[in-house]
């Protein structure tokens, strides 16, 4: 049969490297545990009533979904989008070129292993789903739409990935590229929609423009999709089988389209990598020249760096100098794109503008924003001295193993500067409209800060211990699910007190201390901003994440600097 | 006191033993060549002396410090090369060694010209100003002997330092490593290129499956291994007087002679050469040339060694 198909035998090599690992293993055994964990918790007492374990039995199914929803958005793209780029990295690619397999055997086995993992725990974990049809209240068509969604949308983010590593020379590019398209997929053309909708109600009724907005975005955007489908308890009227089929079809021109770009960068000769020539410039006057074409040269790349000053740590001037501000203009794009994003964000929580509520909530979409985009900075601070093979020469010098870590951690700080400011800028609407609480607004910022310190802590612990930067990433999330959502909901489940449970996430503890109401309601209106609540909350969070940057020194110390 | 000190060393990767009790002395000046086969241990003995890896037992010292218990005052006098390395994007040569040598700790002051210094003794201080991930592998190789030489280490420690280097390149870093030797650092080098070696090393050890096979001066290793060597005689006069002697010296057989050259198998050490040679003189023998060949380090290698994974 390989004789026929060499790409069987890449097909073969890719699932056996993937899957016969203990990460895929332990993977499977940690999502069927955390599933198992969830039912358990959820299990209605003996004495409940049939509403109640109807009720509860949909609520269950609900989380399911909408968890195995966010864990494909999340891990899909960052596993995929090594799929061709590690061969790069290996100096394999040539040799896979060299083969008999065609460019669309090699997509098809890359497909295939990105999406196999994810597959595989979805089926692993459909004994536990199933638990949920013994408590009555479960749709199966409902469910059996929901996993139609789910498969969609892993092999449309698997799509992106490898497209995103067909394009890019490494993987740090390939992640971003790949979340970036994952982005789109998810609300780009759903901005559009809502753009189109504000604009056409200038020239047709409004009752049309709605209503089509909202068949839209049920269709252009699977978070949409979702939402609408498992959240007909909560509110929303269900999905037609026609919206279902038109938002696969959706997915399926994107998976469609990202496939055949990727096909096309196979097929296409590598081109030679670009060769920087570029000597510095010393000439005040052409430097100053030069500055005027803003805002591309703010840093311009050509001035000549200074070279390291005494008593300062080696390894942040290298990150700051040569890493972050080498890439002044990346930064500013990254700042205009999270504008974008925020102010979007911003302007949807400023339609009910004059309420206690407002404020609080627009706080905590900015929270939310930031904490899911920092992983993705961060991921890759130890793991990229891995991929370039520079780890052995750092290890050598007598650079401490805590200015390595801290210097690393400050520079990732930095690196989230843009975001934190165009959150900061993107509020000036929100204050423009007369939503002026400033202890909401102070203590939404802090939040914020605190919120991104434990989140870059925690993925600097998984950055040190992996070796590949896809893997970080997928540990940085896992780690920041169980932290800002997991302890959470289990502490909730187990029954402690809100107070208790809610002090157990930074993003709950904001939720808690600001009253607000996460689902519609207006449950802690006029209430005001608990303080001290916030305060022992926050300090809390805040020494867990010195803590977690202690250990990391530690950790590095004793595991990283010399091999085992 | 040696300055690279190796007792037992041992080191288990799972039930894989990659290093087996191995022995090492290395005294200050010498040019020690590390030969042995792929998989051998040379990578897993230098990358413990270089603190990068923790031997399962045994202990090794740098110049009277413990590379498990001082790691840092080993690295301040050891300079590793590392057979695979990469190099910063964005960072230009002189950047890039500046990094280092703040990353050595360097005062600032020094580091300009100490960069210049051992640019010019790698010969690239026309490329200060270019982007080091431009470089061919051959000028990232000579980019991070700079790098290894930026804070002046007494010891060298380098993993395949000519692979990848074409023959100009490598001739220039055979002269390097001798001019290195010069100015008295202790050099610790693997290669696969034993003609290389052999000429720029004073002393070797050969290493297979994780065991020191043998280890020495070259000729003394070269002596030992091989017990037949072949003795080659060319006399101007005398040439029935010599052959009268040679046929009655102890440890010469085979002997051959055409006109006024002979050729023989010697089982004589140093000692008993120089007594033949001066038996001959003393018959009144006229030689134009007497050479025992020692023959090559790949004969010693290949006559060491087992072969095999």
């Amino acid at each position: 049969m390989r004789v026929y198909f060499p790409a069987l035998s890449l097909v073969k090599r890719e699932l056996l490297s993937t899957l016969r690992g203990v990460r895929a293993f332990l993977l499977l055994v940690l999502f069927v545990c955390a599933g198992v964990l969830y039912a358990w918790l959820n299990w209605p007492e003996s004495d409940g009533s049939f509403w109640m374990a109807s009720m509860l039995s949909r609520f269950m199914m609900q989380t399911f979904i909408i968890l195995l929803f966010g864990a494909c958005t999340l891990f899909v793209p960052a596993f995929s989008a090594s799929a061709i780029v590690v061969e790069r990295e290996r100096a394999t690619y040539d040799l896979l070129r060299m083969t008999l397999i065609r460019p669309s055997g090699i997509l098809f086995a890359k497909m295939l292993n990105a999406v196999g993992l994810f597959l595989l725990i979805l089926v692993g974990l459909a004994p536990v789903l199933s638990v949920a049809f013994f408590l009555i209240g479960v749709d199966p068509v409902q469910m059996g739409q929901a996993l139609a969604i789910i498969v969609a949308t892993t092999i449309a983010c698997a799509a992106a990935g490898v497209l995103s590593s067909a394009m890019f020379n490494r993987t740090l590019f390939a992640m971003g590229a790949s979340y970036v398209l994952v982005i789109m997929l998810m609300i780009g053309p759903l901005i559009l929609v809502y753009l189109a909708s504000a604009i056409a109600p200038f020239f047709v009724s409004v009752r049309a423009v709605f209503g089509s907005v909202e068949y839209l975005a049920t269709v252009v955007s699977p978070v949409v999709t979702m939402i609408t489908l498992v959240g007909t308890s909560i509110g929303t009227k269900g999905l037609s089988g026609t919206q279902i089929l038109l938002s696969l079809c959706y997915q399926a021109v994107f998976a469609l389209s990202c496939l055949g770009v990727a096909l096309y960068f196979i097929r296409r000769p590598q081109r030679p990598m670009k060769v920087e020539d570029s000597k510095p410039i010393d000439n005040r006057s052409i430097l100053a020249q030069r500055k005027l074409t803003w805002p591309f040269y703010i840093i311009d790349p050509l001035r000549r760096k200074k070279p390291i000053e005494d008593g300062r740590n080696a390894m942040l001037v290298r990150e700051m100098r040569w890493g972050l501000l080498n890439r002044g203009t990346t930064l500013i794009r990254v700042f205009y794109c999270s504008f974008v994003v925020y102010f979007f964000s911003g302007a949807v929580a400023s339609i009910d503008a004059r309420s206690f509520d407002t404020m609080g909530r627009w706080m905590l979409i900015q929270i939310v924003l930031t904490i899911i985009i920092a992983p993705a900075l961060m991921a890759n601070v130890f793991t990229k001295e891995y991929e370039l093979r520079n780890v052995d020469m750092l290890r050598m010098t007598l650079l401490r193993p805590r200015e390595m870590i801290l210097g690393k951690l400050f520079a990732g700080y930095m690196s989230v500067v843009p975001l934190v400011a165009a959150a900061v800028l993107s509020c000036l609407p929100l204050i423009a409209l007369g939503a002026r609480n400033w202890t909401m607004l102070g203590v939404g910022y802090a939040t914020l800060l605190i919120c991104v310190s434990v989140s870059l802590s925690l993925t600097l612990t998984a950055s040190i211990f992996t070796r590949r930067t896809a893997a970080a990433l997928v540990l940085g999330y896992s780690l920041s699910v169980v932290v800002f959502i997991g302890l959470w909901y289990v502490a909730a489940a187990l029954g402690a007190s809100d107070d208790f449970a809610y002090m157990l996430s930074p993003v709950g503890s904001y939720v808690r201390s600001a009253n607000l109401s996460l689902f519609g309601g207006y449950a802690g209106r006029g209430q005001g901003v608990r303080l001290e609540y916030w305060f022992y909350a926050m300090g809390m969070w805040a020494s867990v994440a010195a803590t977690l940057i202690a250990a990391s020194i530690i950790l590095f110390t004793r595991f990283r600097m010399t091999d085992r | 006191m040696a300055m690279i000190e190796a007792i037992k060393l041992t080191k288990h990767y799972g039930k894989f033993v990659a290093l087996k009790d191995l022995d090492l002395e290395i005294e200050q000046g010498d040019i020690f060549g590390f030969i042995g086969p792929n998989g051998a241990g040379k990578t897993t003995t230098i990358r413990i002396l270089a603190t990068l890896l923790e031997a399962t037992s045994g202990h090794a010292t740098i110049d009277g410090h413990d590379v498990a218990k001082e790691p840092y005052e080993v690295k301040k006098i050891l300079g590793f090369m590392p057979d695979e390395f990469g190099v910063y994007d964005g960072m230009r040569l002189r950047e890039y060694l500046d990094f280092f040598g703040a990353a050595y700790k360097i005062p600032q002051r020094k580091r300009a010209s100490i960069i210049d210094d051992v640019l010019q003794l790698t010969d690239l201080s026309s490329k200060a100003d270019d982007f080091v991930s431009a470089f061919s592998r051959g000028m990232k190789q000579r980019c991070c002997l700079a790098k290894t030489l930026i804070h002046d280490p007494k010891v060298l420690l380098l993993d395949e330092p000519a692979s990848g280097l074409d023959p100009r390149a490598r001739i220039e870093m055979k002269e390097l490593l001798k001019t290195l030797c010069s100015m008295g650092k202790t050099i610790l080098i693997s290669s696969h290129i034993l003609s290389e070696l052999g000429d720029m090393c004073n002393k070797i050890g050969i290493i297979e499956h994780g065991e020191l096979l043998a280890a020495g001066g070259v000729g003394e290793i070269m002596e030992r291994v091989r017990e037949v060597q072949e003795l080659r005689i060319e006399v101007f006069e005398g040439a029935d007087l010599a052959e009268s002697v040679l046929k009655d010296a102890p440890g010469i057989s085979d002997l051959e002679r055409a006109g006024d050259v002979f050729q023989m198998q010697s089982r004589l050490g140093r000692a008993e050469l120089a007594g033949l040679h001066g038996r001959l003189l003393d018959r009144g023998v006229k030689l134009l040339f007497f050479e025992q060949d020692k023959g090559t380090l790949e004969d010693v290698f290949l006559s060491v060694t087992k072969g095999g994974i």
